[in-house]
């Protein structure tokens, strides 16, 4: 009998144990979750409080609680290690003012996976900064799973109302309020004010290999191709051309970003001519022949020997590799990041002769290129979701870092110890632009400026001392945009922004299926053996997306195309 | 003993009694498969849905087989399923002997230090991530420098300027290579623990009996491992579904996504990328009941045949 007492005893202890073991685990978060709630309800209650104490003396309304306050933050783009609050310069200038201090996270891995896992569980932080023209941005609002700005406020901080730029409010807004507070909206000063916006992937050219030919005149697709053959005869070793990586779920019809500058030199009005308002349909670009043209011209390219095909099915990192050894004669790259990032370092490690020189847009079939240059109509945008423990000490804080006092916090620190005022314009001091200028990342690490509330908006004073700084700091890049700029074109009033169909409507699924097509045919078209061989796999791959539906979509991007114009007041 | 013989063809509840602390011992883990893997399987309910985050499952409204219809309708679907039995059934006829083929021929082995060594460099590829294999592919593939890629040029087996990951037609013996070369030490594990528990006594009455090496192996070491083998066929059987989701993902470019299109791939794009979740769901659906029948049946087929099964 014992035994057998001790037998279900010790059974039992054991289940119980380990059943303890687990329901103590779970137990633990969930009361200090609680706690937290009653400390946050306390905190509440609190500024509840001092809200009625401070609300009859004017003055902003961040300044009225400047307990020490955090809130949760998801930003899309895990590239972005160097926008995490690490008790930088420039977090803790904003923390001792307003007491906020912002507990930014990133995905681990891609970012659309942890975006949409997030939405699908419900399991959301307190704001986002999500593109505002993601797809996920149409799920969020209609599911309720944020709030509106409008009504925040109304509540909590009106003068925010009326810092908004009226025109950014009438096109951010969906359904009449607005969701969001877009950062990087710019105005149409923008385009003539400001550091020179270079709205394609420029291709440069070697220096040594570009004398070596003889510095022979590239102004048009021929004078390049004469010039490609060069470089191969004389450096038979060298890759003659290099782009970025082709993907076009990623970087659009386009297929790779470097395309671009063929594209709008071979189909200089692509934009305008893919609008048919006789049939009320927004084309593809594919169907467009100066866009083809421009795969076509690749072709030659790829026929003469002179275009790697490994470039097809290259990911970025095979590509920057190869550019970092100075490996191509002719290679593509966003300006900023040939300036930045490649050439500083071609300079260090192989000699300043193999940097890269930027070549003048080219002409094709004697057209003049035109770059649809756009300001930019904001990049991310700052949700205050349903899940946030204080929506108020949020917008408040948004206020704060709306302002101007906000603006020159967020981006040139503490007046005296990171900038001054030289003729009306806030300057970095020279230590703090030596280390921008010489190491970026420790640059970040130590001051945090331009990370930290990531609010940007768009001002005279900030696009002046921005410009003057440019010129300053990199004469050479500001020479080559310069050089760029002709070619630009104002693209907002055509309508064409944010055309293609959301992801999970029936257009949306076409879409993907169209762009699956033409992902693989780019490969098909620019290895192609002759002219009659490029023509079959186009008129297949015209014929197939016709099949799956594509005129669908173009009705689809008509509609927006006309929403577009509405949003911008333009029709 | 006496005990087990004695409640022999009792009744349940009365064989449920004399167990019973062994119930209470068992009984954690029941709970822990209940709440882990018997609850959450109720979300599976959102591929007859139409489901919005915001609803939830318990709200979202019901379409029924909506989504199924569309699935079947849909020749992306079809292709990657098609794909999906090509590629795994391709792993199968080649991965699944050849850790066996491993283990036995390490078995022979005499020289127990160099055993020891071809174990552990065989099996760390196991280890290295698909991110990295798929790297040192392009890298060892490259047409212009890649070593493999000139030394199968040398022996004329491709062209010159051959681009292995860019062919849609190199890409399931790419696959099934390299998941071989990956796996093989790994999978070979078992065999050898199943192996170092034969009695060494069978292998010196084969050697009294006067059996050769390769009679031996015939005659006693694969018998041996005969109900290893079958149960980890009747596994790899029920997996003929899945393929590798990061081997694929990674593998594919713009020259070979219709090769690289598998199921996983599929409902991963349909989603997770486009965030139709209710869509990916049903893929997954499919995916799970197809991979349930293909186990069952391998089961039956060889319960029936070699006496040898799984439940």
């Amino acid at each position: 009998m014992i035994s057998k007492r001790f037998k279900a005893g010790a059974s039992l202890a054991i289940a119980l144990a380990v059943l303890a073991g687990c329901s103590s685990n779970a137990n633990t978060p969930q009361t200090e979750a609680n706690n937290g709630n009653k400390g946050n309800n306390n905190a509440a209650t609190n500024t509840a409080e001092g809200n009625a104490q401070t609300n009859t003396a004017a003055g902003p309304a961040w300044k009225q609680d400047t307990s020490p306050f955090t809130f949760t933050q998801y930003f899309y783009g895990n590239w972005a290690s160097n926008y995490l609050w690490k008790d930088q310069f420039a977090m803790k200038l904003i923390t001792e003012k307003t007491g906020v201090t912002i507990d930014r996270k990133l995905a681990t891995g891609s970012d659309d996976d942890y975006l949409n896992t997030m939405i699908a569980s419900g399991d959301l932080p307190d704001t986002i900064m999500l593109d505002w023209n993601n797809p996920a941005v149409s799920k969020l609002i209609k599911n309720g799973m944020v709030y509106s700005i409008d009504e925040l406020i109304e509540k909590y901080a009106p003068d925010l109302k009326d810092m908004l730029d009226p025109e950014m409010v009438k096109y951010h807004s969906v359904d009449g309020k607005l969701w969001y507070l877009p950062n990087y909206f710019e105005t149409k000063d923008r385009l003539t004010s400001g550091v020179p916006i270079t709205p394609i992937r420029p291709w440069f050219i070697r220096k040594d290999i570009y004398e070596a030919i003889g510095s022979p005149k590239i102004e048009s697709t021929d004078d390049l191709l004469a010039a490609l053959k060069q470089a191969k005869a004389k450096f038979p070793d060298i890759n003659p051309v290099g782009v970025e990586f082709f993907d076009v779920a990623k970087n659009g019809f386009e297929g790779s970003l470097s395309m671009d500058y063929l594209i709008y030199s071979f189909s200089p009005n692509l934009l305008e001519e893919r609008i048919k308002d006789n049939e009320k349909l927004v084309e593809y670009p594919m169907r467009n022949k100066g866009f083809i043209d421009a795969f076509k011209y690749l072709n030659t390219l790829s026929r003469e020997g002179l275009f790697d095909p490994q470039l097809l099915i290259y990911k970025q990192e095979q590509y920057e590799e190869k550019l970092y050894g100075a490996q191509y004669a002719v290679a593509s790259q966003f300006m900023d990041g040939m300036y930045t990032r490649y050439n500083p370092k071609i300079e260090s490690t192989l000699g300043a002769d193999k940097e890269y020189v930027v070549l003048d847009g080219i002409k094709a079939n004697g057209q003049t290129p035109r770059y649809p240059a756009s300001r930019l109509m904001g990049w991310q945008g700052f949700f205050v979701t349903k899940k946030a423990k204080d929506p108020e000490r949020i917008i408040r804080f948004a206020e704060y870092a709306w302002s101007d006092e906000g603006q020159l916090d967020f981006l040139y620190g503490k007046e005296g110890e990171t900038y001054e005022m030289v003729d009306g314009l806030p300057q970095y001091k020279p230590e703090v632009r030596d280390l921008m200028l010489t190491d970026n990342n420790a640059w970040y690490a130590k001051y945090g400026l331009t990370a930290s509330t990531l609010l940007w908006r768009s001002g005279t004073v900030i696009d002046k001392a921005a410009t003057r700084d440019f010129m300053k700091d990199q004469p050479e890049q500001f020479e080559a945009k310069k050089l760029l700029e002709k070619y630009n074109y104002d693209v907002y009033p055509l309508g064409m922004e944010n055309l293609e169909p959301e992801g999970s409507t029936a257009e949306g699924v076409i879409n993907v299926k169209v762009k699956d097509l033409w992902n693989k045919t780019i490969p098909k078209l620019v290895l192609a053996k002759s002219d009659d061989e490029f023509n079959s796999v186009y008129e297949e791959f015209i014929s197939q997306m016709d099949k799956v539906g594509a005129k669908d979509v173009e009705k689809v991007m008509y509609e927006r195309h006309l929403e577009d114009l509405k949003k911008k007041g333009i029709q | 003993m006496r005990a087990g013989q004695a409640s022999h063809g009792r009744s349940f509840a009365k064989r449920f009694w004399l167990q019973r602390y062994l119930m209470i011992l068992t009984l954690p883990a029941v709970l822990w498969m209940i709440v882990f893997n018997y609850i959450p399987m109720y979300g599976i309910v959102i591929a007859f849905q139409e489901y919005t985050p915001f609803q939830g499952f318990l709200h979202s409204p019901w379409i029924g087989l909506a989504n199924f219809r569309e699935l079947f309708n849909d020749p992306t679907f079809t292709e990657s399923l098609t794909n999906t039995f090509k590629i795994s059934i391709a792993k199968l006829l080649f991965g699944f002997p050849a850790p066996i083929v491993l283990a036995l021929l390490l078995n022979e082995l005499v020289y127990k230090r160099f055993k020891r060594i071809v174990q552990s460099l065989t099996y760390l590829p196991h280890f290295v991530s698909w991110v990295l294999v798929v790297g040192f592919m392009y890298t060892l593939l490259d047409p212009e420098n890649g070593v493999i890629s000139k030394m199968l040029e040398s022996l004329g087996l491709i062209g010159p300027d051959t681009m292995l990951m860019g062919d849609p037609d190199a890409f399931l013996p790419l696959v099934v290579f390299t998941e071989v070369w990956k796996n093989i030490g790994w999978n070979s594990i078992i065999y050898l623990a199943a192996i170092a528990g034969i009695d060494p006594q069978l292998y010196e009455a084969g050697v009294m009996d006067g059996a050769n090496r390769f009679q031996r192996i015939w005659h006693i070491t694969l018998p041996a491992l005969k109900p290893t083998i079958v149960i980890l066929l009747i596994l790899s059987i029920g997996g003929l579904v899945n393929s590798n989701f990061d081997q694929m993902y990674l593998m594919q470019n713009s020259m070979t996504q219709d090769a690289a299109n598998v199921l996983s791939v599929y409902s991963y794009k349909m989603g997770l990328v486009l965030g139709r979740f209710s869509y990916g769901t049903a893929v997954g659906v499919f995916q799970s009941v197809v991979a349930f029948i293909l186990m069952y049946a391998a089961n039956y087929g060889s319960r029936k045949l070699t006496k040898e099964s799984l439940f």
